[in-house]
């Protein structure tokens, strides 16, 4: 029985979120439209969160748009092929709850704050087609250019993305040959939308909940980081957050959502909670667990989902903000023509232009040696590759920089500069090349993915948009680090179909929230569907704020009579 | 390519102003973001820049030539990103606006090559004006402060707690953090510029309409109340009336007016543009000076602003006609008019 109510209050409103990406923005606007006054609260000097760094790609079945296109499909059948591919590590309510939610709360915030969305065309879900009850395109979706002058002050203070070419739409980058040829984009386009400071993407998608928030007038405020929960007897009523290095209580009467996120920026976390040793990471400092030490206070229950690493590298001079090296993401360029993933063996071990291949192999432990046999790894590529593509923010055509690659006029000269296994290394090229020749990796079946395709791949190339042997000299090696999720982790606090945290007891914490990464993922379990976690925050700060205002929904229970369950 | 071309005066000799430019390592620290210069030789020198973009701060270094040194009146140079392929160059030229005022041409121009180049001018684009523009207004107060014009009056003292004054304090605030490194804030470097050009013109406007009221109607206090402690007036030409005046000459002139020209100067505006810290307008006198004649001049002026307040006006007026028509009125009564 904890009680640490301070002598006074410094801020009090009915709803108060911690953390301003897509859950505590949305949680803020439904609570607020629900009759309750809202607060949001932010550590970073700047708001958005993970969610104005990503793709902006929200994932959902059965949404009213892909209807509009004549793409059949229906909420039910998004949650048949989560459950499959949840491999039975998450819980089938919860994952109904998400199908059932998310097409009515993305309605909701269109209707509500002006959200303008659209379906991504060609864009197939991860498993399509090779699992039942996948699509070839219409449930992913992602906003309209938003202009972002519309904020005011808060236009600047609305974060951007390092990791994507927010001035795009998808559409507009798969027209004109998808992320590898961006060769062939329309700059232009570029141009304009960047001066204009229209945002696009990740970006674009959390300007408009800020929008959201600013519009109704819910105090939102930055450089406030949550410490601890404040809770009388078992009912969480508020919280002590530091502000300029001073203790600041906030009262919340009806409820705290936490929405901060995951953990990956606390190593000692990542390697507890996600079996993840040193992992760099793509997301801002202040990611770094703060829900579990919170949530923790009032006995919240944590649960962990069978979780992965991705794979990142550095490219010199280049920041996230003073101090902080810049980590991008490796997986997009792995699987272009010209370019293999290799481990110390000089083998290939994953089907390199499929995410979630590279990533269950990568963590694989050996346990007749004890060691990872796939990590560390390299990204071996040739020249060709080089002319063509992007890696990172290298452009195609753009010099190599020493402290990023190894170069070398032969392969068998790479592996030997690299410390790779020589006549492995040379093996695997040669095989690969074979491959590349029939248009058939019989391997790791690398292209038949259409995902990966348009996404890791070369659309334009014909038979095989993965495939294209490493033929050219130089020959190029990048040692790729140990990455964790972007935001999406292993652990997290478990939540009922309200995102009400729960405890050990498996009862409902009074007065306390989660929402978006900071909740376990037994809504998914062994799946990671990109485009997902963005739903996700958008459903819980929708189920939260409805309930902390007192007006929660039944659709569940209506879904569950419907199907009998 | 992307081209930009900045002029301005700066109160002070040409000569003065030369002494100052002919240091490359003070054009590199007038640069939002320049960590370090490194001189190669006399005419190359290495300059390793932080610039926030797209949510990034990235360290470039940009190898800098300059091909000319032609001074006082000229400099053409190139420079050449070490990592990225984009090139570009540049002058300065310079040229005598009077014995304690220069003007000062900057252009400058950048391009994007290899097949990306469409991409690299995409991304210099917004960032490219708004970085030209602070290079040019850093290097007319740094040169100002170097030969001792009058410093800008610092926007803490400026006393009101207008909304303007918090702006500008913000700003002000912003730019320390920008020109002292501090990267969360570089970062928005082009930003803030941006920003500060909008809420800025349209405040200036109404201080510039304000001032030239007051003027047409002899009031020197309102006048008084839009000009900085340190402006000055610059009349244009060759004439008797050419040349620079400074604030309680300004003022005092104002006051006086009243008895060369009874009815005011009754200014007819033209027209108004507003630019960042600019404000340029186009207007004509209606008036009768006090034995009769009447005094109908045409007039452009260009105003600089900061803080809210007029901090120089470059006059253009037909300087044949004021020392027709007033000169002899001056004359007549040079006592009355305070010496500049
Ligand atoms: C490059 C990249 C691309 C991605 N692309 C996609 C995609 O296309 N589709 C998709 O669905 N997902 C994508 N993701 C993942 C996804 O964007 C995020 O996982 C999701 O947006 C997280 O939202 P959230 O609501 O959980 O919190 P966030 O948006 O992460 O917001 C959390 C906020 O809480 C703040 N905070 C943390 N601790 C405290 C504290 N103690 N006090 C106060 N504030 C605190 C943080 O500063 C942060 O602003 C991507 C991620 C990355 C990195």
């Amino acid at each position: 029985m904890i009680r640490n109510l301070p002598a006074k209050w410094d801020l009090e409103a009915d709803v108060v979120s911690i953390g301003s990406g897509g859950g505590g923005l949305c949680a803020a606007i439904t609570a607020h439209d629900n009759g309750a006054s809202a607060v949001v609260l932010e550590r970073s000097d700047q708001v958005g969160g993970v969610t104005a760094y990503s793709m902006g790609e929200v994932w959902i079945p059965g949404n009213h748009h892909a209807a509009a296109l004549g793409i059949k499909d229906s909420a039910e059948s998004g949650y048949r092929y989560i459950k499959g591919l949840s491999m039975g590590y998450g819980h089938d309510t919860a994952m109904l709850n998400q199908a059932v939610h998310a097409p009515v709360a993305l309605k909701y915030f269109e209707d509500r704050i002006g959200l303008k969305m659209c379906a991504i065309r060609k864009l197939p879900d991860y498993y399509y087609p090779h699992v039942e009850d996948s699509l070839a395109e219409g449930r992913y979706l992602e906003a309209l250019p938003f202009p972002a002058a519309t904020l005011g002050e808060w236009q600047f203070k609305t974060r951007v993305s390092p990791h994507v070419p927010y001035s795009m739409t998808h559409d507009e980058i798969f027209d004109n040959g998808g992320l590898a040829n961006m060769i062939n984009w329309d700059f232009s386009v570029m141009s304009e939308r960047l001066s204009k400071d229209e945002r696009c993407a990740g970006p674009g998608l959390a300007a408009y909940f800020v929008k959201g928030v600013l519009d109704r007038k819910i105090p939102l405020l930055t450089g406030v980081n949550a410490e601890e929960l404040v809770v009388d007897g078992s009912r969480v009523v508020g919280l002590r957050a530091t502000r300029d290095g001073k203790d600041f209580f906030v009262k919340a009467n009806r409820g705290v959502v936490i929405a901060v996120s995951s953990y990956e920026r606390n190593p000692d976390f990542a390697k507890t909670l996600g079996h993840q040793l040193n992992p760099v990471s793509m997301v801002m400092p202040g990611i770094d667990g703060a829900h579990l030490r919170l949530a923790g206070q009032a006995g919240a229950r944590v649960a962990r989902v069978p979780d992965v690493s991705m794979l990142g590298f550095h490219v010199p001079g280049e920041e996230q903000e003073e101090g902080v090296p810049l980590w991008r993401g490796a997986l997009p360029f792995l699987g272009l023509p010209h370019t293999v993933l290799v481990n110390r063996a000089g083998k290939r071990f994953s089907n390199e232009a499929f995410y979630r291949s590279v990533y269950f192999a990568l963590d694989i432990i050996d346990g007749a040696t004890q060691t990872h046999p796939n990590f560390p790894c390299w990204a071996v590529f040739d020249s060709q590759a080089r002319e063509k593509y992007p890696f990172g923010s290298l452009m195609p055509g753009q010099e190599m920089p020493e402290e990023l690659g190894t170069t070398a006029d032969s392969i068998e000269a790479l592996a030997d500069k690299i410390g790779v296994d020589v006549h492995g290394l040379a093996a695997t090229v040669a095989a690969f090349n074979g491959y590349c020749e029939t248009g058939d990796d019989p391997e790791f079946k690398r292209g038949t993915f259409p995902w990966g395709a348009l996404m890791c791949g070369d659309p334009t190339r014909k038979p095989n948009a993965n495939l294209g042997p490493l033929l050219k000299p130089p020959f190029y090696a990048v040692q790729l680090h140990r990455m964790a999720g972007g935001g999406i982790c292993a652990a997290g606090v478990v939540a009922d179909h309200h995102c009400r945290a729960i405890g050990w007891d498996n009862k409902p914490i009074e007065g306390l929230y989660v929402a978006g990464n900071s909740v376990a993922r037994l809504d998914n379990g062994a799946l990671m569907q990109s485009g997902i976690t963005n739903a996700r925050g958008m459903t819980h700060g929708y189920l939260a704020g409805r309930h902390a205002a007192g007006n929660p929904s039944d659709l569940l229970q209506k879904e569950m009579d419907r199907l009998g369950l | 390519m992307i081209e930009a071309e900045k002029s301005f005066v700066i109160g002070a000799p040409i000569d003065s102003v030369w002494d100052y430019v002919r240091d490359i390592g003070k054009w590199a620290s007038l640069l939002p973001g320049c960590r370090e210069c490194a001189i190669i030789d006399e005419h190359n020198s290495r300059w390793t820049i932080k610039v926030g973009a797209g949510g990034l701060v990235k360290t470039v270094n940009v190898l800098v030539c300059v091909e000319k040194w032609d001074g006082p009146e000229r400099v053409n140079f190139t420079y050449k990103l070490e990592s990225e392929p984009v090139v570009g160059g540049g002058c300065y030229i310079a040229s005598k606006a009077g014995p304690q005022a220069t003007d000062v041409r900057l252009q400058l121009r950048v391009e994007g090559s290899g097949p990306m180049a469409p991409m690299w001018e995409a991304v210099c684009k917004p960032l490219f004006n708004p970085l030209a523009g602070a290079f040019t207004e850093k290097l007319k107060t740094e040169i100002e402060q170097y030969v001792g014009v009058p410093a800008l009056p610092d926007a803490d003292n400026s006393g009101s707690g207008s909304v303007m004054a918090v702006v500008v304090r913000w700003l002000r605030k912003l730019w320390l953090a920008v020109a002292g490194g501090n990267q969360s804030q570089s970062l928005r470097s082009q930003e803030l510029l941006a920003n500060k050009d909008k809420v800025m013109s349209e405040q200036n406007k109404q201080v510039v309409l304000k001032f030239i009221n007051a003027m047409g109607s002899s009031d020197g206090a309102t006048a008084a109340t839009c000009l900085a402690q340190d402006a000055f007036t610059l009349a244009k030409g060759f004439g008797k009336f050419a040349g620079i005046r400074r604030y309680d000459t300004i003022v005092g002139t104002i006051d006086a007016f009243k008895q060369l020209v009874p009815t005011g100067l009754r200014p007819d505006i033209k027209s108004v543009t507003a630019e960042s810290d600019r404000v340029v307008v186009e207007f004509e006198g209606n008036a009768t000076t006090c034995d009769g004649k009447p005094y109908n001049n045409q007039y452009c002026m260009v105003f600089t602003l900061a803080d809210g307040k007029i901090k120089q006006v470059n006059e253009y007026f037909c300087t044949i006609l004021a020392e027709d028509v007033l000169w002899p009125l001056i004359e007549k009564m040079a006592d009355a008019i305070p010496q500049s």
